[in-house]
């Protein structure tokens, strides 16, 4: 009896070809559009690269110039430098060719178009340089005996910081929004949960009301029906998981049989979230559609899909929030998987999961067994 | 008006799903507000570093201060697990430790590894901490070369290292200032998109459903009477959910509002609006079910705020980004709104903020057609079915 329901649930699923459509079409141009919005994010915001400066003036401090020039050379050149006139150099800043214009004269002076971490690097340089020449030259007038001695200091190579490494991997924050795209179609299987508890209920659906007067155990046809919803709703995951693994090849791990578990885990999650939503209430079917939206929305939104700073602001003052919301726990599988090298948190994470999705559906069950109706 | 008092009973009932998302972005708003800085001078970019000093030395302690003055300083992190998660949500930049033994190796003059760091390898965060923390060491190391002490080089260096150089920003006009409000009106598309269409679509499906059309066509009101009615419902409940937001900028940032950047600003969240409403409706028009309506307004809300530059800088997107962007209205929004707050390396002028709101209004007409178009070749293929 329950492979029969489960049957004809999926079936019945599968056949709403809009929302099933919807679900497959949404992930697909939302992370296309991501990959096409983020794809060199990481390598204009973060990875470093040489910055383009135009200096003018350069002649009126020889060493300056060679200084320039020796670090706008080789592979790991800091700088990328143009030596040019007053209006030229401006006119560069303006179209947004060059970061910022230094000005050399007594004393060095920049001009740029905004606050920037490039143009922060180019002022520590040149506030570098005036410290030098500034040191030496105080040494060279009140301490000429140790001039040597305080040039060799400057001149030798400071490496003074060790650079640990955390893993193997490359941390791309950015990657966090396809993992949250992930989690957000997962969670649109509580749509797929709110249909399911509203099928169950004779005062939601005719179809309910039908259910409710046969003999099929209650918890069989609820839990067949939930099963054919967690399917669905799996088989979107998967097809997107496998189009933004695949076809974007956006880096997500190598351990690709737990890639596609975590997005059936986050459907599991969905669908029992929506289910629990569906039997609170009387409210009609498109009401609880609506609130279930919401709800995923409002999840999604804290684990950082819109703003990616909104997972850890709430790490930082209500970590518990992440802890709880189903869309951070799913983000945080995929997380797991493409940073840390051991499968603990992953573990935890998924244990998470799977006990807040039973408690979901237990409680779901709860409020819609045993209903009465005197009038439908 | 009766098919006006139906319509806005059941978007009354939609309209809490509309109400969390505008409490959520309200609530961002307010810790936006209190983040926001003037763009008219250059600040120095602030990395976030947690800082572990093994050595505890008056010279370590000297260096976690001077690090303090340029620098925001976030809790110390050892935990490597806490340490990941904190680099990937660039929560901290760096987490450094000055390793034990840093004040007497430095006054022996050996500089190698007097620090530990993790931080993401060859990004900017790292090339602009190195850049600093060398040149502070390499000028007490040269004071230590030229006889001091390490605490009198400690100390020459926390007044050397402040040298500061000045930087003028030439994009900084009268009109452009990056007051709170423009960041306000920043995710206001978004917000509109996603509250206007998930409350009004659903609400004009239902009044369109083929059940209650044929039972309004019996019924005395003309079909040019339903739907001014259904126009007219729209209208007032987008307006309303504007006032809510605007009513929430003027409690937000008091007086902002009246000033010329903050009505600017306003005009351009109205026109907006005016294409949102239109969308709305076209929405309406091609949504297959009560419950897709929400997808296709995600699809069209989180597409059109990253392409655009909604969520994410405009200066970070691709040229071929920007390129594809122009063609959604978002982009000119958001254009705009940059011009009077400043950033992005855009500057405020009459003709090409005006060109922004042209070329939005432009893009609110042909969604009208569109919607005209498709609303009435439907109804061609429904009369002859």
């Amino acid at each position: 009896m329950f492979l029969h329901n489960f049957k004809y649930e999926f079936l019945q699923n599968i056949r709403q070809k809009e929302i099933i459509g919807w679900m497959m079409i949404f992930p697909i141009v939302l992370s296309t559009l991501f990959y096409v919005a983020f794809g060199d994010l990481y390598n204009k915001d973060i990875a470093f690269s040489e910055i383009s400066v135009a200096v003018v003036n350069a002649d009126e401090d020889q060493i300056f110039k060679s200084v320039v020039s020796e670090l706008s050379e080789g592979d790991e050149a800091l700088l990328d430098t143009v030596f040019t006139d007053s209006n030229e150099a401006e006119e560069l800043l303006e179209n947004g060719d060059v970061t910022a214009v230094i000005y050399v004269g007594d004393k060095l002076s920049m001009s740029v178009t905004g606050d920037s971490i490039n143009a922060s690097v180019v002022r520590s340089f040149l506030e570098q340089y005036t410290t030098q020449k500034t040191i030496i030259t105080d040494v060279a007038m009140n301490n000429p005996e140790k001039l040597a001695d305080v040039t060799q200091a400057f001149s030798n190579e400071i490496n003074c910081i060790y650079t640990n490494k955390l893993t193997d991997r490359n941390i791309d924050p950015y990657a966090s929004y396809f993992f949250n795209l992930i989690a957000m179609v997962a969670l649109f299987g509580t749509t797929s949960g709110v249909f399911s508890a509203t099928q169950n209920q004779g005062n939601l659906s005719a179809i309910g009301a039908r259910k409710t007067i046969a003999p099929t155990h209650k918890l069989k046809a609820t839990f067949s029906q939930l099963l054919a919803s967690v399917c669905t709703q799996s088989v979107c995951t998967v097809l997107s998981t496998t189009y933004i693994l695949f076809i974007l090849r956006v880096d997500m791990g190598d351990n690709i049989p737990l890639i596609y578990l975590s997005g059936i885990l986050g459907s599991l999650a969905g669908v029992a979230l929506g289910f629990f939503i569906g039997s609170v209430g009387t409210a009609s079917e498109n009401t609880k559609f609506g609130m279930a939206f919401g709800v995923s929305m409002v999840c999604c939104f804290l684990s950082g899909l819109m703003i990616a700073d909104m997972k850890p602001l709430i790490s930082t003052y209500c970590p518990i929030i992440n802890k709880l919301n189903p869309a951070s726990l799913v983000s945080d599988l995929f997380y797991c998987l493409s940073l840390y090298n051991d499968y603990d948190r992953y573990t935890e994470t998924a244990i998470i999961l799977i006990v807040m999705s039973f408690v979901f559906t237990i409680a779901g069950f709860l409020f819609t067994r045993r209903k009465k109706y005197d009038s439908i | 008006m009766t098919v006006f008092n139906a319509f806005m009973k059941v978007v009354l009932k939609r309209l809490r799903t509309s109400m969390i998302y505008i409490v959520i972005f309200v609530s961002i708003c307010v810790g936006l507000a209190l983040n926001s800085k003037p763009a008219d001078s250059f600040t120095d970019y602030t990395l976030d570093i947690s800082i572990n000093d093994l050595d505890d030395t008056p010279a370590s302690r000297a260096i976690a201060e001077y690090i303090a003055d340029n620098h925001n300083v976030v809790e110390t992190i050892t935990d490597k697990d806490d340490i990941l998660d904190s680099l990937f949500y660039l929560k901290t930049d760096i987490v450094l430790t000055i390793n034990k033994g840093y004040s007497e190796n430095l006054a022996k003059g050996q500089t190698d590894e007097l620090f530990s760091a993790y931080r993401i390898p060859d990004s900017y965060y790292a090339e602009l901490f190195d850049s600093q923390i060398n040149n502070y060491i390499g000028i007490v190391s040269s004071y230590i070369a030229g006889g001091d002490d390490i605490e009198k080089a400690v100390e020459k260096a926390g007044e050397t290292a402040s040298l500061e150089v000045e930087v003028t920003n030439i994009k900084a006009s009268e009109k452009s200032n990056s007051s709170g409000i423009t960041v306000f009106f920043q995710y206001i598309p978004y917000i509109l998109i996603l509250s206007l269409v998930t409350a009004i679509c659903p609400s004009i499906l239902t009044m369109t459903s083929n059940e209650i059309r044929n039972r309004t066509n019996c019924s005395c009101v003309s079909s040019a009477k339903q739907l001014i009615q259904l126009v007219l419902g729209t209208v007032i409940v987008s307006f309303s959910i504007f006032l809510i937001l605007i009513i929430a900028s003027i409690a937000l940032y008091k007086g902002e509002l009246f000033t010329s950047t903050g009505l600017l600003a306003l005009l351009n969240a109205f026109v907006f609006l005016l294409f949102v409403i239109m969308f709305t409706l076209l929405i309406a028009v091609i949504a297959p079910s009560p419950r897709a309506v929400d997808m296709i307004a995600n699809i069209f809300g989180l597409g059109m705020s990253f392409l655009c530059g909604v969520f994410v800088p405009q200066y970070l997107l691709s040229d071929a980004v920007l390129s594809v962007g122009k063609f959604f209205p978002a982009y000119w929004y958001v254009k705009a709104n940059n011009m009077l707050a400043g950033v992005n390396g855009y500057v405020f002028t009459n003709s090409d903020f005006f060109t922004a709101i042209a070329v939005q209004l432009a893009f609110t007409v042909a969604i009208f057609f569109i919607t005209l178009l498709i609303s009435k070749s439907r109804r061609s293929a429904e009369s002859i079915n």
